[in-house]
């Protein structure tokens, strides 16, 4: 790559960079709208139709399954199924699947808050869906890496998250109380990690991925992968497992570290 | 008054016996071509034309859904939440033609399971190797009577004979009905 590492961040930040197209069909496997890369001269339905119809099939083969993926070389298309309509993403193989949820998600819920009145389409006419298109172009220019840090923090919970680059001494995402944001108190999650590292190789325990701090008032997770440090902070008043910081902590690292590794697609 | 234009998609579920011509009808309307050669459908292929009506966009969405035995377990799902559907035969003078015209009732029976009471349009295919003069329609009058059935259209995929009036006429019926529904 030839980005230096702190500018990954700012360059690749919006979802249009990781996903290629978005389709939202019905049962009949009408394309009620869509945004995105398509091939030359092929309807949207078409390509609704015959995802409809691997579905459909999918369904026979192994009755009481549905078709969630469709992984091919170098692409994948996720498949999201509510109340009769489909949403499905296409995009790299290599964006990870928590991405892949966070972004249908986001579209499928903000479809059926707009449009659940209006479903299913009884009458072929699918104007009112236009408008969702507007939707989806402004969708796609949202900054991915922040909204899946902050759909974290909501789900998880925290008071607050920071993303840092060691390299570049830059903070990547911050949102937390100002108080806690210093370079200061970064500089110190960085030493700590490090003498942790140093312990943890006096006892042969190889590298250190995770360290987490139980104080009086909160729990203070550090994780860092190559040169990204993520410190989420936690109240202690919050009736969360131990295990489960760690481990969504650290999967929510290891999901950005993997996108800031994809190619872009522009 | 909004005049803003409309969109409508309207699947057409497209059915027949294997052979009769459901592939080559389609290509011809939304292609203008025509193979000699006989490909069976696999499933189902996908197809569609639009056109502006009263400058509303109107998208006729085809599932051409293969004949063959083979393929009876999926149909019906395929048939789902279709708009309208064309029952095709052959008037071709071999027992595939007579077959295909026997067939018609058992392919109506068959989509009314899945679809209720949708129209339907009936393509009596391959006109082109008969004489016209000897066709004899009294099976498919009768069978028609009493049925939501759009009309009977004698076509041609290698000629072009009927099919432009045929589609047309389900395209037309569509959109007016959905229209006036609004």
């Amino acid at each position: 790559m030839s980005t230096e590492k702190g500018n990954l961040l700012e360059e690749k930040k919006v979802i249009e960079n990781y996903v290629e197209s978005i389709y939202i069909y019905d049962n009949a496997g009408v394309c009620l709208t869509s945004c995105g890369i398509k091939p030359d001269k092929m309807d949207e339905n078409i390509v609704s139709g015959f995802f409809t119809a691997i579905k459909k099939f999918g369904e026979k083969l192994i009755p009481g399954t549905v078709v969630k993926s469709l992984i091919m070389s170098g692409h994948k298309l996720f498949y999201n199924n509510f109340e009769k309509i489909t949403f499905c993403i296409q995009c790299y193989d290599d964006l990870p699947n928590q991405v892949i949820d966070y972004i249908l998600n986001n579209v499928s819920n903000k479809f059926l808050e707009l449009y659940q009145d209006h479903l299913p389409v009884r009458n072929g006419n699918i104007t009112i869906f236009s408008d969702f298109n507007n939707y989806l172009l402004q969708f796609m220019e949202h900054p991915l890496i922040e909204g899946l840090l902050e759909e974290f923090g909501y789900k998880m919970q925290s008071e607050g998250i920071i993303l840092f680059d060691e390299v570049k001494e830059k903070i990547l995402f911050a949102k937390v109380p100002e108080e806690y944001s210093s370079r200061k108190q970064i500089s110190m999650s960085g030493m700590l990690i490090n003498l942790a590292k140093k312990l943890s190789l006096e006892y042969q325990g190889g590298d250190v991925n995770c360290i987490l701090i139980s104080s009086e008032n909160r729990w203070i997770c550090i994780s860092k992968r190559d040169y990204i440090y993520i410190i989420v902070l936690f109240s202690k008043t919050k009736d969360i497992e131990l295990n489960i910081i760690v481990e969504k902590t650290e999967e929510i690292l290891d999901g950005i570290l993997k996108m800031l590794k994809i190619k872009l697609l522009k | 008054m909004n005049n803003t234009p409309l969109k409508f998609v309207f699947k057409i579920t497209v059915i027949g016996d294997g052979g009769v011509g459901k592939t080559s009808l389609i290509k011809k309307y939304t292609e203008g071509t025509f193979e000699e050669d006989y490909i069976s459908t696999i499933g189902a292929q996908f197809s569609f034309y639009d056109e502006k009506i009263n400058g509303d966009e109107c998208k006729l969405y085809f599932w051409d859904i293969a004949g063959q035995k083979e393929f009876e377990f999926l149909r019906s799902d395929f048939y789902e939440e279709s708009k309208a559907a064309i029952i095709v035969y052959s008037l071709e003078d071999k027992d595939l033609g007579k077959e295909s015209l026997d067939h018609v009732e058992y392919w109506y029976k068959d989509l009314r399971q899945s679809c209720g009471d949708i129209p339907v349009i009936i393509f009596a295919n391959k006109v082109d190797l008969i004489n016209e003069d000897k066709i004899d329609d009294s099976i498919i009058q009768n069978f028609i009577k009493e049925k939501n059935i759009i009309g009977v259209y004698r076509t041609s995929a290698k000629t072009s004979q009927g099919v432009t009036e045929a589609f047309q006429k389900i395209i037309r019926d569509l959109y007016e009905k959905y229209k006036s529904n609004l």
